[in-house]
């Protein structure tokens, strides 16, 4: 079988609309990354996205995003917006440079090199996929517009992350990547779930196991339009569930506090955020095959997007927590305990 | 009526005219035929609303609309660090009218704050902002990574 890890500089490139394309100010994209290292307590996001009619200047933004959570103190982060014809963006290979950020693909690992521009967080860090990745290029409905995803949930990272004139080294911990693409307003009807978690690896060599959930919903999250739940296994694809085979529920509500970037989203929504669970569970079954997801919401920040209708703000949730997985898959048990992410947007 | 804040808040209306003039619009809208007299630190001025244009003048003696604050307050606030309620609570935050008004400030402050997200040029006068009052105040927090909380 190929291995299309070493193709992903050209597989991950970007999809840019063309001058004059219908819905072009619809258009929206983005790279998004994870780091996690438990042993110095730091979970890591940095996102790149471009969104509206980048081939005009000034009818379209592109964000530079870092958010770091350390155990022992908290969200820190920014995210910076830019005219989108500040960046240069390669259409047939991954090549992303904009002032001192930059992402590309080289030598069958990303290259990253991230800085906010006033907040004290420098990135330069090298990502070497472990897993082949799964490409979902088929215009998901999402509102009145559609969405593609491409998926690399499991990647080896390395490098230095300096925040606030200190230096923590990056030393082969776990990173997940994912890239979006596709013409939507925000404000629609619609809203999605998702999230994943990596088992930790015990050898350099030992099985690796990697569960991405991601559901579409109506804004009020009472209708489901999609939901999966792929697993990884041994860096292949080992399991897809879909539909009717998974069940959801959120439980609780996360007491902790929960910041909004930017921090003005709470002169227009000013009370305090109560929208993210405290547990959320997935239940998967195919027989043989299931699966059971336990994930513990443990800390919270909530991006505010401005909607394309008008007044009004959409809420990303990002979160961090412990996932606890259990099933058996293939005829193999499966069962970890790991840090995991989960974004809950509606 | 040329301190600092003043003509921070007077270059923030024409940003906000100019990048969310829907949001400059119902907030002029909301406060029409108003007056409001703003305090921070020893500046004093007012902002007088009619027919969509906003005058900066000198303090009158009866305005409709008190604010009286301070400019640690104003960032905290923009940051998300406190709420109004917090503010107001803590004695930071001084916010005088009748009572029928409040729904028009509420509803003006709110256009404010949205307008100002979807403002591009809102980003870079609030950096400059936020070093003039680092400059004037500087606390211990500046000293290191400002943390989201």
């Amino acid at each position: 079988m190929a291995n299309l890890r070493e193709h992903l500089g050209s597989i991950d490139r970007a999809h840019l609309p063309q001058p004059g394309a219908p819905q072009r100010q619809d258009y929206k994209e983005w790279y998004h990354f994870n780091i996690f290292d438990p042993d110095q307590g730091l979970d890591i996001i940095f996102n790149f996205s471009l969104a509206g009619d980048v081939n005009r200047a000034g009818a379209a933004k592109t964000d530079v995003i870092a958010l770091c959570h350390r155990a022992d103190c908290g969200w820190s982060g920014a995210i910076d917006t830019y005219d989108a014809t500040a960046a240069k963006v390669a259409t047939d290979w991954l090549l992303i440079e904009l002032g001192a950020n930059r992402i590309s693909f080289s030598e069958a690992a990303y290259d990253v090199a991230w800085r906010l521009r006033e907040e004290p967080i420098v990135l330069e860090v090298k990502l070497m996929p472990r897993s082949e990745p799964l490409l979902i290029w088929n215009d998901t409905p999402v509102g009145g517009g559609s969405l593609n995803w491409l998926i690399v949930p499991d990647l080896e990272a390395s490098g230095q992350l300096t925040i606030a004139g200190t230096t923590k080294t990056l030393t082969r911990v776990g990173a997940y990547h994912d890239h979006n693409w596709g013409y939507w307003k925000w404000g629609a009807d619609f809203g999605w779930d998702w999230g994943f978690a990596t088992a930790p690896r015990m050898a350099p060599d030992a099985q690796s196991v990697t569960i991405v959930f991601g559901r579409t919903v109506n804004r009020r999250g009472d209708t489901i339009y999609e939901q999966n739940l792929a697993i990884w296994s041994r860096a292949e694809l080992a399991k897809f569930f879909t539909r009717q085979q998974i069940r959801v529920a959120r439980e609780g509500r996360h007491s902790g506090a929960i910041p909004r970037m930017p921090g003005a989203a709470r002169l227009v929504n000013q009370g305090q955020v109560l929208n993210v669970p405290a547990r959320y569970r997935v239940s998967a079954r195919d027989d043989p095959d299931w699966l059971d997801i336990e994930y513990e919401i443990e800390a919270a920040l909530q991006i505010s997007v401005p909607t394309d209708f008008g007044f009004g703000l959409v809420e990303l949730n990002e979160t961090f927590g412990t996932t606890k997985v259990n099933g058996r898959i293939n005829g193999t048990a499966v069962k970890f305990v790991a840090r995991g992410c989960f974004e809950f947007m509606g | 009526m040329n301190g600092y804040i003043a003509t921070t808040l007077a270059q923030a209306l024409d940003i906000l005219r100019e990048d969310s003039a829907t949001a400059y619009y119902r907030l002029t809208r909301e406060l029409d035929g108003m007056s409001v007299l703003i305090e921070v630190a020893q500046e004093q001025f007012e902002l007088r609303f009619a027919a969509d244009r906003i005058v900066f003048a000198p303090p009158s003696s009866a305005p409709d609309v008190l604010v009286r604050t301070k400019a640690a307050t104003i960032l905290a606030l923009i940051d998300g660090r406190a709420s109004m309620m917090d503010c107001i609570l803590a004695g930071d935050l001084d916010l005088r009218a009748d009572l029928d008004a409040l729904p028009n400030i509420a509803r003006a402050s709110v256009a404010f704050a949205e307008g100002a997200i979807r403002s591009r040029g809102m980003r870079g006068l609030l950096a400059l902002f936020r070093g003039a009052v680092t400059m004037t105040q500087p606390t211990e927090e500046d000293q290191n990574l400002r943390s989201i909380m």
